[in-house]
């Protein structure tokens, strides 16, 4: 039997769903700090220290936060449904940021690079001053399944 | 030989006496009728509540710099009582508001708010062949 894109796509659809927002499964943690790395974490790459008043965003894992998963460009994404905006800078962050993670319980569920949102190219993120907040814009933290 | 002539030690001149005029008496604590405490209360507010708190009279136990004050922007008259300018030093507080919280905004030019929006993708990977 051969299965269509739209049957892939519904599975994907269904497993991003699964892990945030309203319909998640029962194990998934209540709710994720966004974290900042100077490095991919995936291959060790630390967190920023707390300089300059740099803390992680608790995120709570809600259909408030995190809309219903949906077809983008032929691709399963997950994406932020509020702004998420990390707490203004009181002056310069330790190191650059490289990549983000969403993190519960030493967990990292999901992770990526940084990138310019504008030309989705990786960006090292460099706070150095106070008063700086960090935003990711509605729909610009996404979580995606490539279609093969 | 005869004995020496003691000679008379010299005389030790007295010290001298000065004359010192005496001392100005200190001002007789004057009481404020009670119809200027009034006023003054009026006038000054919360402040002067705060401060006549517990000074009401005599005028002379008040704090001088904040008497000099008083009587420098004509709030308070006193009959007999002299004292004088306030010195220049002396930056009189707005006593005619509540005191509020002072804002002081100690931020550099450049470090005026700024927001930097970023992005991010968690691109999931495939997983071997088996689903397809």
């Amino acid at each position: 039997m051969t299965l269509g894109v739209t049957a892939v796509h519904t599975a994907r659809l269904a497993s991003l769903d699964a892990c945030y927002g309203t319909n998640k499964a029962p194990n998934m943690p209540s709710s994720f700090n966004l974290r900042m790395y100077s490095a991919d974490p995936v291959s060790g790459g630390a967190e920023l220290g707390a300089a300059g008043g740099y803390t992680a965003l608790s995120v709570a894992n809600s259909g408030t936060n995190f809309g219903a998963a949906t077809v983008v460009g032929g691709v399963a994404t997950k994406a932020n449904a509020v702004a998420l905006s990390m707490a203004a800078s009181t002056g310069a962050w330790s190191a650059g940021a490289t990549h983000w993670a969403l993190e519960s319980g030493g967990v990292i569920y999901d992770t990526g690079p940084i990138t310019d949102p504008t030309t989705g190219n990786p960006m090292t993120l460099t706070v150095s001053q106070a008063n700086v907040t960090v935003r990711f814009g509605i729909g610009k933290l996404t979580i995606t399944v490539p279609t093969p | 030989m005869p004995p020496s002539k003691k000679q008379p030690p010299d005389p030790t001149p007295a010290p001298p006496i000065v004359e010192t005029p005496p001392s100005a008496a200190p001002p007789e604590p004057v009481a404020v009728p009670v119809e200027n405490l009034t006023a003054t209360r009026d006038l000054l507010g919360w402040h002067g509540e705060r401060i006549l708190a517990g000074m009401s009279a005599p005028v002379a136990d008040w704090p001088d710099e904040y008497v000099q004050h008083l009587v420098a922007e004509g709030t308070l008259q006193i009959e007999g009582g002299d004292f004088g300018e306030a010195p220049p030093s002396f930056i009189a507080p707005d006593l005619t508001s509540p005191e509020t919280p002072v804002v002081r905004d100690l931020r550099e030019p450049n470090e005026a708010p700024k927001v930097v929006d970023v992005a991010g993708d968690a691109e999931r990977p495939e997983r071997g062949g088996e689903a397809r």
